[in-house]
C-alpha cells in the first residue's frame, strides 16, 4: 500500500466530494430543487424515523432553509479543498452529507445507499493525529470490505445463488421500466437465458465473497482494487446501476496517508 | 486484523467499544433479517419472487404525452418515479404507510410525524407539478398516472393492462 500525503489525499477526496454535487445539482436533486416535497418515506429504518421525529427534514424541504443548507454543503466541500488545513469544514461537509442522505432519500421514497462512500471517506481527516487518521483509514478499509462480504453473505444465507431462476427475476423487477420503454437485446437475451444470467450472478457473488481475504491481509489489495473494477462496471452493463460513489472507497485500497511535517 | 484491533484498543477505547457493538449489532440485524439503518445492512438483490408471472410498474403522462424514463439519468429517474410510486400505492392504500401495520402490531402506535395523511395530496400534486415541468424544461398542465400490467415473454416484457389511477 502506497503512503501518500494525507493532505493530497484530502484533496483528491473533496475534489471528487465536489464533483458529485455538481452531479446532483445539474440533475435538480439537491434541497433547493425539491423545496415542497411533502411525502416522505422512511420504511422500517429506525435512523429515518428518528430523524423524522425530531422533524428538521420536514424544514429543509422549505424554499430558504433548503437553499442555505445546499449553500454550505457546497461551500463546506471547496473549502476543505483548498484550506486542507482546517478541520472543521470537513466534519461540517462529514455531517451535512449525511443529513443531505437520510433527507434526499426519505423524500424520493428510495432508500439508496451508495452515498455513504463519500460520507465515510471525509471522516479520516476529522482528525488530526497521524495515528488517528491511520486507524479511522483502515476502518473505512475494513467497512468497504464488510460492505462486499456481507453482500455476499446475504445471497450465500438466503440461498439466491442456489436458485437457478433468482438473477432471472431480479432482472425482469430491475429492467422493465426501462424495457417498457425500449427494447434491449442483451437484457432480453438474459432474461429469456437463465443459466446465462445465474451463471453471472454466481460471478458476482464470488467476486464480492473474494474480498473476505482483505479481512486478513493488506497483500490482496490491488487484486481487490481490479475485482472492484470489474463488479461496477459489470454492474453497470448488466444490472445498469453505477454506484460511483462508493467507489471513491477503492482509494483505501490504494494509499494509506501520512501527516508531513511540511505539507504539500 | 489483529494488529488494527490492538492499535485500536490501545489507542482508543470508546472506538474499540463502538467497533465491538457494531460487529454484535450485524450479527444479531443479519441473523434477524432487520434493516435498522443504511450502515449495517447490504442485502439488496438476495431476495427475488422467482414465482412471479406479473410485473406492475406506473406509467406517467404529461399532457397527454408519456413521459420517457429512459431520456433521464439514474438520480432524475429516482427524483421522477420513486415518489410517485409512492403516491400511488398511497393513494390505493387509503393513505396507510406499508409499515403502518407492523409498527401498531410492535408498539401499539404510529407517530404522526412520519406518517402521511390525505390532507396533504393536493400539495404533493402541486409539487410534482412543478418538479416534473422542471425536468421536462415545459410547464405541465396536467398529469395522468397508470398502473400497468406487464408479462414477460421471450425475454420481452408485453404489456398486459393498464388502469388509470388519478389525473391531477
Amino acid at each position: 500500500m502506497r503512503k501518500l500525503d494525507a493532505y493530497i489525499l484530502k484533496r483528491m477526496v473533496f475534489s471528487f466530494i465536489l464533483l458529485d454535487l455538481a452531479y446532483r445539482y445539474f440533475s435538480s436533486a439537491l434541497f433547493h430543487d425539491l423545496s415542497g416535497a411533502v411525502i416522505p418515506f422512511t420504511s422500517l429504518d429506525l435512523l429515518y424515523i428518528g430523524f423524522h421525529i425530531l422533524g428538521f427534514p420536514q424544514k429543509l424541504m422549505t424554499p430558504p432553509l433548503g437553499i442555505i443548507f445546499d449553500l454550505l454543503l457546497i461551500l463546506s466541500a471547496i473549502i476543505s479543498i483548498f484550506k486542507v488545513e482546517w478541520r472543521w469544514p470537513t466534519i461540517a461537509c462529514g455531517l451535512l452529507l449525511f443529513i443531505y442522505m437520510i433527507v434526499f432519500n426519505s423524500y424520493t421514497n428510495h432508500h439508496y445507499h451508495s452515498l455513504i462512500g463519500v460520507i465515510l471517506m471525509t471522516v479520516p481527516f476529522y482528525f488530526k493525529s497521524e495515528k488517528s487518521m491511520s486507524l479511522s483509514w483502515q476502518s473505512v478499509r475494513y467497512y468497504f470490505i464488510f460492505i462486499f462480504v456481507s453482500a455476499s453473505l446475504w445471497k450465500l444465507f438466503r440461498g439466491a445463488i442456489f436458485d437457478g431462476d433468482h438473477m432471472v427475476a431480479i432482472l425482469k423487477e430491475q429492467h422493465l421500466l426501462s424495457l417498457a420503454d425500449n427494447s434491449n437485446v442483451f437484457i432480453e437475451y438474459l432474461i429469456s437465458h437463465s443459466h446465462m444470467s445465474q451463471l453471472l450472478f454466481i460471478s458476482a457473488f464470488t467476486c464480492q465473497f473474494l474480498f473476505v481475504f482483505g479481512l486478513f491481509s493488506r497483500k490482496f489489495d490491488f487484486i481487490l482494487l481490479i475485482l472492484l473494477l470489474i463488479f461496477m462496471t459489470m454492474n453497470l452493463i448488466v444490472m445498469h446501476v453505477f454506484s460511483f460513489e462508493l467507489m471513491i472507497l477503492g482509494l483505501t485500497l490504494i494509499f494509506t496517508p501520512i501527516v508531513r511535517k511540511n505539507p504539500v | 486484523m489483529r494488529k488494527y484491533i490492538t492499535s485500536l484498543w490501545e489507542h482508543s477505547k470508546i472506538a474499540s467499544i463502538l467497533l465491538g457493538i457494531f460487529v454484535v449489532g450485524q450479527v444479531f440485524l443479519s441473523y434477524k433479517g432487520i434493516e435498522i439503518t443504511p450502515w449495517l445492512h447490504w442485502g439488496m438483490y438476495s431476495k427475488a419472487d422467482t414465482q412471479k408471472k406479473a410485473f406492475t410498474i406506473y406509467r406517467i403522462e404529461a399532457d397527454g404525452e408519456r413521459v420517457l424514463l429512459s431520456n433521464f439519468n439514474d438520480l432524475q429517474r429516482e427524483c421522477i418515479y420513486s415518489p410517485l410510486e409512492h403516491y400511488a400505492y398511497l393513494i390505493e392504500n387509503n393513505f396507510k404507510e406499508p409499515y403502518e401495520d407492523y409498527y401498531i402490531s410492535k408498539i401499539g402506535t404510529v407517530t404522526k410525524s412520519f406518517t402521511v395523511e390525505q390532507a396533504i395530496e393536493e400539495q404533493f400534486q402541486k409539487w410534482y407539478k412543478k418538479r416534473l415541468s422542471a425536468y421536462l424544461n415545459n410547464e405541465v398542465k396536467s398529469i395522468a398516472l397508470y398502473k400497468v400490467r406487464y408479462k414477460y415473454e421471450n425475454g420481452r416484457a408485453v404489456e398486459e393492462k393498464q388502469k388509470l389511477i388519478q389525473t391531477f
